[in-house]
């Protein structure tokens, strides 16, 4: 057991070694506001674990205040419902734990964990509700906490979080948040002007699945002008099959003055299209200067490379470093054709949203994934 | 006694001929001088001027034709930027050539003093009206140096929107208020306060500051129905852009690149009257020194000011 306790806290100190941006302890985090608290949040989900530390201000709640200071996942498959991959989700949670604990010092009442819908989903359709249970009693146990609360929550309580903790009080009752994620598009917004009723959106589309399918439309020509071709086809039949159906019965145009965009996704593109914006979690964006972005990405694609972008930089307050090191990271994820085919689905959605006489203010969330820890701590705290 | 009275008829002989001869000379004299080239001088009437007549008409030649060529060199550039103006120049005008006619006129008559006087009294009122030619075409310059400054403004903004680059808008920054004309609003009132935690009353110290409360008078100057935005630029001492909220502050073009808002003020134009803005800042800290507040509509910068908190 002794040995087992020192492998754990081993392995976590290793892998936080190996993490960019490492940070020895929570003293040394480079904080945004004043008065403010570290919280962590360990996202149980479908392929793997992820730990996010948060700073959130005093203001979190009205001004969306919070600020990611470290985000790292652990890859472990837990939905195949096998003893290794079970054993791995574990231990990965284990470990996440300890470095949130005994690395970055932050307090076990500050760490929250919660086993996503993604797990849910799957493991009521296979019958392994009992895996989930079983995943969460060894948890406390591992970690000593019999106590501690770790919830399963679906998908409109996802929704519902996420919405709580991106959205500012400001703006709360008027903005609905679409997700963009790799295999489909979920989100909300509170039509009664009350937290509790969320009106969720989703449609069976995302990032890689529309990549996946004009790949496949692409059969053996596999340049970037047919590729551009087959994404306008597959995309103009995700549209009619599916977007203007879900977006009408939403209801949310007559009801929103804010479109919201979060995933990965929305990430890369507020990356990309607006370094000077850096520090801002979330950004304003227009359907023009998005269908040009678009543009450029097909024609012009070595233009949105780090070295490209930092040379159109001209203020001196800007961190280039900081800057071009995410840069790079958003195209290592992304390459051109998910580029095209993410950008081209958001610009899908977000048409249903341009009107001719009454406009939306659209947004680019960049951490949406972590937003749900806010609302959760604040929902927590106010118990 | 015959005697004496021949002395006396020869006497009185005498000073008949001496009078006609004297009378004779005179009309002779007279009837000499009116030719040109007499240098004899004569007595001048008493009244109006004590002077010799030539030495009159040479002066009034001369006050007249120094009269005529001061305003003609003012006249060439009163005509040409004389535009909306004109209309009045030209009564002026009028009246200016009808009185230098009718004082040529007068000169050009060598008949009598009595038009000799007239000629003076004209070239007084003469001098009188390019008096005030000259004070008009001043009033006229001065208006067109502000039509071509506002002119300038006016094109530097529309170089902005055809190359992506404007003239600068520079203003003397100042403790107070600075207000100008460009682009299609005109902005005034601008004030920035600092309002204090503790009874929202104003602070002049950082520490105890909790909000920045900022606002403008908008006034649009083409009195079109222009809906547009205004970009609040709030820079703190360490020359960083303050953001009230991630979800208020956005990006925009400027001259000098790329400038990041603080706050977007949507200005909505649909009545005539002049709204006054009004926004709230909070940061989470604020930094002792000077707060710089800018305030641009289509990257035009059309005001500044600064807040200095100790």
């Amino acid at each position: 057991m002794r040995l087992n306790n020192f492998l754990l806290k081993y392995s976590a100190a290793a892998i936080l070694l190996c993490c960019p941006g490492y940070l020895l302890a929570q003293t040394n985090f480079k904080l945004k506001f004043d008065n403010s608290t570290i919280y962590a949040g360990i996202d149980i989900g479908a392929k793997g674990v992820k730990l996010s530390i948060l700073e959130i201000g005093k203001n979190a709640q009205k001004n969306g205040a919070y600020n990611v200071l470290k985000d790292t996942s652990i890859n472990t498959d837990f939905i195949s419902f096998t003893d290794g991959s079970y054993q791995s989700t574990l231990n990965g949670i284990k470990t996440l734990y300890l470095s949130a604990n005994n690395i970055y010092k932050i307090p076990p009442e500050n760490i929250y964990a919660v086993v996503s819908s993604g797990i849910k989903i799957q493991a009521d359709k296979e019958g392994k509700v009992d895996w989930i249970n079983k995943l969460i009693n060894d948890f406390k146990q591992a970690i000593n906490e019999p106590n501690r609360s770790v919830p399963v929550i679906d998908v409109t309580e996802e929704a519902r979080l996420s919405h709580l903790g991106i959205v500012p009080e400001s703006r709360r009752y008027t903005t609905f948040l679409i997700d963009i994620g790799s295999g489909n598009t979920k989100g909300g917004y509170f039509p009664l002007g009350n937290i509790n009723d969320l009106k969720l959106f989703q449609i069976g589309w995302g990032t890689k699945s529309t990549v996946n399918m004009t790949d496949k439309r692409c059969e053996n020509d596999k340049t970037i002008g047919n590729y551009n071709r087959q994404l306008e086809r597959v995309l103009l039949s995700a549209e009619n099959s599916e977007i203007v159906y879900a977006i009408n019965e939403s209801g949310a145009y007559p009801m929103s003055d804010n479109i919201a965009f979060s995933g990965g996704i929305a990430w890369s593109l507020a990356t990309l299209m607006y370094p000077e914006l850096a520090d801002n979690p979330v950004v304003p964006v227009t359907y023009d200067e998005l269908t040009k972005f678009n543009e450029r990405i097909f024609s012009n694609y070595p233009s949105i490379s780090d070295s490209a972008i930092l040379h159109g930089i001209a203020d001196n307050l800007i961190d280039k470093a900081v800057v071009g090191k995410e840069i790079r990271r958003v195209n290592q994820v992304f390459d051109q054709k998910a580029l095209m085919a993410g950008t081209g689905l958001l610009l899908k959605i977000m048409r249903q949203f341009e009107g001719v006489y009454e406009k939306k203010q659209f947004f680019l969330v960049k951490n949406g994934q972590v937003g749900w820890i806010s609302a959760y701590v604040n929902k927590t705290i106010s118990k | 006694m015959k005697d004496a009275k021949s002395v006396w008829l020869l006497i009185v002989s005498f000073l008949l001929f001496v009078v006609s001869f004297t009378l004779l000379w005179t009309w002779g004299y007279r009837v000499y001088i009116k030719t040109p080239s007499s240098e004899a001088t004569v007595p001048v009437p008493a009244k109006p001027l004590l002077i010799p007549t030539n030495n009159t008409r040479d002066s009034l030649q001369t006050l007249y034709t120094a009269t005529v060529n001061k305003f003609d060199t003012r006249l060439d550039s009163t005509w040409d930027h004389a535009d909306s103006l004109k209309t009045a120049l030209d009564q002026k005008m009028a009246e200016f050539y009808r009185l230098k006619n009718e004082i040529a006129a007068l000169l050009n008559n060598h008949s009598t003093d009595a038009n000799l006087n007239m000629a003076a009294q004209k070239i007084g009122e003469l001098q009188q009206r390019v008096n005030e030619l000259i004070s008009h075409n001043r009033d006229v310059e001065n208006e067109n140096q502000k039509l071509a400054a506002l002119l300038e403004q006016l094109t530097g903004k529309r170089k902005l929107t055809d190359n992506g680059s404007i003239q600068r808008v520079s203003f003397t920054t100042k403790t107070a208020v600075e207000n100008t004309i460009a682009s299609d609003y005109a902005i005034a009132e601008l004030s920035l306060l600092a309002i204090g935690n503790e009874n929202e009353t104003e602070t002049n110290r950082a520490a105890l500051t909790d909000k920045l409360v900022g606002s403008i008078v908008v006034r649009n100057n083409h009195h079109q129905f222009d809906n547009s935005d205004l970009m609040i630029v709030l820079l703190q001492p360490d020359g960083q852009v303050i953001k009230n909220s991630v979800w208020e502050s956005g990006v925009f073009n400027t001259e000098e690149g790329k400038k990041i808002y603080s706050y977007k003020m949507h200005v909505d134009h649909g009545s005539t009257e002049m709204p006054k803005l009004l926004f709230s800042i909070n940061a989470d800290r604020y930094q002792k020194g000077n707060y710089t507040m800018q305030v641009y509509h289509h990257g035009v910068l059309l005001g500044k000011l600064v807040k200095t908190l100790s």
